[in-house]
């Protein structure tokens, strides 16, 4: 991919003579870390897809991104943007729905109770297969055969579930009105000891079967499917983190439910996992205890290898990301009220894996089966001290490895931003 | 590393004492060092507990108290002395050689004695702290005759750790297959030896003695439980990353028993320590080294483990608790010690030369859900005691703090060389000291 700078700050500097002041900025060098930043979304209220959801072709030319008029594409080489799907709503406390095909140049997505293809180029729209009620679709597998969802089979929660109603207030044991993040924390298990039965079900792209896999009565979601085993999907036990086992996998006929992480600390949380590009991986965020110290855990899924990377509270970030050849993470930085409460935390971050050695060259006997520990040299990219982490960044490295993508209200409205990973001359 | 201006460091001396006597290393004087300060760097007092001529205090675990608390057993002038602490504070330390010629094992659990060898005698012995008076502990069997010692808690049982005469050497190689080129201060070469050990016991009233287990490794730190008279612990010595380090095993039987597993490549934990009350046993536990540092406890009875988390600044070579078991103390790193370089090996500015006070405080919330038993983990929120960034740490030239709380929970006595002149060797006088653990403005 390459990005014309230059061609699109003139383009976002005429589009700004006409759109007023309030116009962001197309490009420019953030001052305190040499990156160049520049605009990909025109319009305000354009938002990427959150970290782990496909957003590019399997050639890495093109990008889904959702638009206030709908589902659009723009093309990396010429930033050319145009609009796909009109209508498509997309939610950016979302966490799927929508995914590009990883070997055709198509979309999937679901829109008004079904499931819908359309192909990137041709616009060419198909619907694939109606859906039951209290259904919502999460993901779409490898070889672009199945979509994964989640049913209810009780009564569907309404409302926001986790998120306190208007007015309300949740207090705590004395009596007195707790703090936002606990009311939350409050509601999150309220809802995971109500035990509503759910189930995954996969719908087959080809016929529109449905087909459940795995009942449960735990809080399901963060579906997604390997981005190389067709059969293989990750799925969590949502609620708060410290409490829940949260990171599974089971397969699409329902065997080898396999949970990657048990936690040996009180307080020990996981979470916000996704697959490595290869699909060999699934990586995490750990923090052994909550809020002191902070990792990316990955867990070899054939092997059950692990390997864990260890981060500076203020490098701590809400997603963290991989590179589609494992070289490199990145992380979405946090603001001082999130979980690490990091002084200084408001950055997006390009992390680069150093594994600790041996002392001497000399393994321990049983290194085999020990944790393979590491740390994340961290570079920092941009300076979010001006977004507000009510909205999350969600980081997309590029499929060639030289710009990572993310959402962002620096200036005010949402747009779609790319900052290169190499320094600016 | 740390410095305190030395202006700043030679008033704080002139105001406390009226003379200043920061010395310059590698000049004698004849001033004694200060006796009684407030340290500007923590406000706390700080008194001089060994006489001008020197003196250490033991290693942290040794049990170095008369059971009235009054008297504090030190090493001076190649003997064993006490000091009188029993007025600490308000009166000078009175300071009392007690036996030339002797080293302390550790003072008596229940009398007021210190334990030591005669070697020549062949023969373990008390002398009282009091009357000096000396008495035949039990003779020790030729081959007890060397090695570590410690009395169990109702010192019945000497506990030791000896060669094995009837064991075999069956060297070893590291796992990388080869030995490492010699290299001063490497642990390797006694790890690989493979000599052979015994554990045993000797019974202080019958002389029976009973090897309790035999094993090639570098078997090391003995330490008896203050409470429980079966209760042993030890350590495999070595490279601490590829070594299962911290052990117990019972005198009354049972084989030896692994209190930590490693979990993490490069995870090391070591300088164990018992709980007052015998029910704990304490360690420095790195996941990895030199990255994450943690004060790690393991629940003898219940298996139960509780974790505290502490900053990079805060890692001490020794930790230590009080009798009452609410109060931690540490006493720093010096500024190449494992805690002065990152996980991947970059040497970064050695912080941390400080003695600490910690308080423990729990994670808050619960992940209690499943009955699965889970590690409760916490952290250690610290107080600085005393500057020790004038304190040469190292084990040749100077000394490691080892600090040890007083049985009345006010004080923690340390070793320390900050005031003392550097000879031609670079050599330095160990001093022993007590810093009060109240702040001076906080006393009522």
């Amino acid at each position: 991919m390459i990005l014309r700078p230059l061609s699109f700050a003139l383009i976002s500097c005429l589009a700004s003579l006409f759109a007023g002041a309030a116009e962001p900025p197309g490009e420019w060098i953030d001052r305190d870390t040499g990156h160049r930043v520049v605009r990909l979304s025109r319009e305000a209220e354009s938002a990427s897809l959150y970290f782990h959801q496909n957003p590019y072709t399997a050639e890495g030319d093109k990008m889904i991104f959702a638009a206030p008029g709908g589902l659009s594409t723009i093309d990396l080489k010429t930033r050319e943007i145009k609009l796909i799907v009109p209508g498509f709503k997309y939610s950016v406390r979302g966490s799927g729905g929508l995914e590009v095909g990883h070997k055709t140049r198509q979309v999937y997505y679901e829109k008004d109770g079904a499931v819908w293809v359309t192909h990137l180029d041709t616009l060419v729209t198909r619907q694939l297969a109606k859906l039951p009620p209290d259904t919502s679709i999460s993901a779409f597998n490898a070889d672009e055969t199945l979509a994964v969802g989640i049913i209810y089979e009780g009564p569907k929660p309404t409302g926001t579930v986790g998120w306190p109603a208007p007015g309300q207030i949740i207090r705590g044991p004395q009596g007195q009105e707790l703090p936002f993040a606990e009311q939350r924390e409050v509601l999150l298990y309220e809802r995971v000891q109500k035990k509503i039965p759910m189930a995954l079900f996969t719908v087959d792209l080809r016929d529109g079967k449905i087909s459940k896999f795995h009942r449960s009565t735990e809080w399901l979601g963060h579906v997604q499917f390997s981005p190389t085993d067709p059969q293989l999907v990750m799925f969590c036990h949502e609620g708060p983190w410290h409490m829940v086992d949260r990171l599974w996998t089971v397969r699409t006929d329902g065997t080898a439910l396999t949970k990657l992480h048990a936690r040996t600390m009180n307080m020990e949380i996981a979470g916000h996992e996704w697959f490595s590009g290869d699909g060999k991986t699934v990586w995490y965020d750990l923090q052994t205890p909550r809020g002191e110290d902070f990792w990316v855990a990955g867990h070899e899924l054939a092997t059950g290898k692990r390997v864990q990377y260890h981060l500076e509270r203020n490098h701590w970030s809400v997603h963290f990301n991989t590179s589609r050849d494992g070289s490199l993470f990145a992380g979405d930085g946090g603001d001082n009220e999130m979980v690490a409460h990091a002084p200084d935390g408001k950055w997006l971050y390009l992390f680069r894996p150093e594994r600790v050695p041996d002392v001497a060259g000399i393994k321990n006997p049983n290194s085999g089966n020990l944790i393979n520990a590491g740390v994340f040299k961290a570079e920092r990219l941009v300076n979010l001290s001006a977004h507000n982490y009510q909205l999350e960044p969600n980081i997309h490295f590029t499929p060639d490895n030289k710009w990572l993508v993310f959402r962002s209200n620096l200036h005010g409205a949402m747009h779609i931003y790319a900052v290169e990973l190499a320094k600016a001359q | 590393m740390r410095r305190i201006p030395a202006l700043l460091a030679f008033l704080s001396l002139a105001v406390s004492h009226g003379l200043a006597v920061d010395v310059p290393p590698g000049r004698s004087v004849s001033t004694p060092p200060p006796s009684d300060w407030i340290d500007p760097a923590t406000g706390h007092r700080v008194i001089r507990l060994s006489p001008d001529t020197g003196g250490s205090s033991l290693y942290f675990h040794q049990h170095a108290y008369t059971p009235e608390g009054d008297k504090l057993v030190i090493r001076g002038a190649g003997g064993i002395a006490a000091v009188d602490i029993s007025g600490l504070g308000k009166t000078p330390p009175k300071f009392e050689m007690i036996l030339p010629n002797a080293a302390p094992i550790a003072t008596a659990w229940r009398t007021r004695e210190a334990y030591y060898v005669d070697r020549q005698r062949g023969a373990m012995m008390a002398v009282h702290l009091d009357t000096k008076a000396t008495r035949e502990v039990v003779k020790l069997p030729p081959q007890a005759r060397n090695g570590a010692y410690a009395l169990n808690a109702d010192e019945s049982l000497l506990v030791g750790i000896a060669p094995d005469p009837d064991g075999k050497t069956t060297p070893r190689l590291p796992p990388s297959g080869k030995l490492e080129a010699p290299r001063p201060g490497s642990l390797e070469p006694q790890w690989a030896a493979g000599t052979p050990k015994m554990i045993y016991t000797l019974n202080v009233k019958t002389g029976e003695f009973k090897v309790l287990h035999r094993e090639n490794d570098w078997t090391n730190h003995l330490q008896a439980s203050p409470t429980d008279p079966q209760q042993i612990l030890f350590c495999h010595e070595g490279p601490w990353h590829y070594n299962d380090r911290t052990w117990t095993i019972r005198a009354d039987g049972g084989p030896p028993r692994l209190l930590h597993e490693r979990t993490m490549n490069m995870e090391i934990e070591g300088h164990e320590f018992f709980s007052q009350d015998g029910k704990m046993v304490w360690y420095d536990l790195q996941t990895p080294m030199s990255g994450v540092f943690w004060l790690a406890g393991v629940d003898l009875t219940t298996g139960h483990r509780t974790w505290y988390n502490l900053q990079r600044d805060e890692w001490s070579v020794h930790f230590n608790v009080s009798l009452d078991g609410k109060l931690f103390s540490g006493d720093g790193g010096g500024p190449t010690s494992v805690a002065a370089r990152t996980m991947d090996r970059q040497n970064i500015q050695g912080q941390g030369q400080w003695m600490y006070l910690f308080r423990p405080v729990m994670t808050a919330g619960s992940s209690f859900r499943d009955k699965k038993d889970l590690i409760d983990v916490g952290y250690l929120k610290s107080e600085r005691l005393v500057d020790m960034s004038k304190h040469d740490y190292s084990k040749t030239t100077g000394v490691e703090p080892n600090g040890t709380f007083t049985p009345d929970g006010k004080w923690l006595v340390f070793s320390g060389n900050f005031h003392s002149p550097r000879d031609a060797g670079g050599k330095a006088l160990t001093h022993t000291y007590a810093v009060e653990l109240a702040l001076p403005a906080a006393k009522k």
